[in-house]
């Protein structure tokens, strides 16, 4: 999957911990490569995502084992700016950041503060739902992002009725 | 508030802008930087243009390890700051002949003794203030002058070590 719709141009992105784990649960990490270049992850996260007991660890190993040139180990960052961040935020996050900026790649996050500060920072950034969308309007992988925002819902990802109503507006979706 | 960093600083120096950004982020301050990756052959680039546009105030920091290609990038972008009626607060290390256009705030500062410039920068971010008004955002401008300046003491004991 992904090889011959690795496009040149594609951006590069490094991911967050929890939103990788969100993707491989809602099995749309696979699509990933219509979006993106590669996914770029800090050896913190790696490390945050294989240790969590969370139900998806398996899988989420096996994925990132099969697309193993898509989804890349990369050590890039500058240090100085890793623990400057590390004082707001947990190890992985900082490392997302701080990788994104120095790589001048999209940040993949869902935790709020994190997202603002890379806002702040002129750091591009995606959350999960952005992300659904895109997959839906950009490169149609998926007919509907209703069903993928149920299931994240279920997951207990938070998401407010206006935004909801807003998101799925923008996709010429109803509720 | 959006400040944007015109810098000319040397190899050992070059990380300082980025670990700016993240420190001024703290504080909520967007730091814009120039894109320094493509240089136009004369003037500067459209995008850095509008970022300088689009900030509340420039702050120009010119190290002694700098070059002299890095000394006219500083110089084109005061001069579309100058153009755009930025406050413009010049951080140049002592011994460098840098020219400062009129109306640009210069300081000067030592990397050897960073704290020695507080009392010229507040004086320079007060009489700011007393024209624009900026109570609030001036207090984080100068919070962000000093890290500016505190991070190149960093830099320069870094290099020591090394």
């Amino acid at each position: 999957m992904g090889g011959s719709s690795q496009q040149r141009g594609l951006p590069l992105a490094v991911i967050d911990n929890t939103l990788l784990t969100r993707l491989v649960a809602l099995e749309i990490a696979e699509f990933l490569p219509w979006v993106f270049k590669q996914i770029l992850i800090p050896p913190e996260v790696k490390r945050e995502a294989y240790k969590a007991p969370h139900k998806g660890k398996r899988r989420l190993q096996k994925l990132v084992r099969e697309m193993a040139g898509f989804f890349v180990d990369c050590y890039e960052a500058d240090e100085g700016v890793k623990e400057i961040l590390k004082t707001d935020f947990g190890r992985g996050e900082a490392a997302a950041i701080a990788q994104a900026s120095h790589t001048n790649s999209i940040l993949l996050i869902d935790e709020r503060a994190g997202y603002k500060r890379a806002e702040t920072m002129q750091i591009s950034v995606l959350r999960t739902t952005e992300l659904i969308n895109k997959l839906k309007v950009e490169v149609q992988v998926i007919d509907s992002v209703k069903p993928y925002y149920d299931r994240l819902e279920e997951t207990g990802f938070y998401l407010e009725s206006s935004i909801r109503k807003q998101l799925l507006a923008d996709v010429g979706e109803g509720e | 508030m959006k400040v944007f960093l015109s810098y000319a600083v040397g190899h050992l120096d070059s990380s300082f802008a980025a670990r700016l950004r993240a420190v001024a982020a703290a504080y909520d301050v967007a730091i814009l930087l120039p894109d320094r990756t493509q240089m136009p052959h004369n003037g500067i680039r459209a995008d850095t243009e509008s970022k300088i546009k689009q900030c509340d105030a420039v702050i120009a920091l010119v190290t002694g390890t700098s070059n002299p290609h890095g000394w006219n990038l500083v110089n084109l972008e005061l001069q579309a700051a100058t153009q755009a009626r930025k406050p413009i607060i010049a951080l140049v290390e002592q011994g460098v002949p840098f020219q400062a256009a009129p109306g640009t705030q210069l300081i000067q500062f030592s990397r050897y003794d960073p704290t020695a410039h507080e009392a010229s920068l507040m004086a320079v971010l007060e009489q700011i203030k007393q024209q624009r008004q900026w109570k609030k955002d001036l207090t984080a401008l100068g919070w962000i002058a000093g890290i500016a300046l505190g991070l190149v003491a960093l830099s320069e004991l870094f290099n020591r070590e090394k």
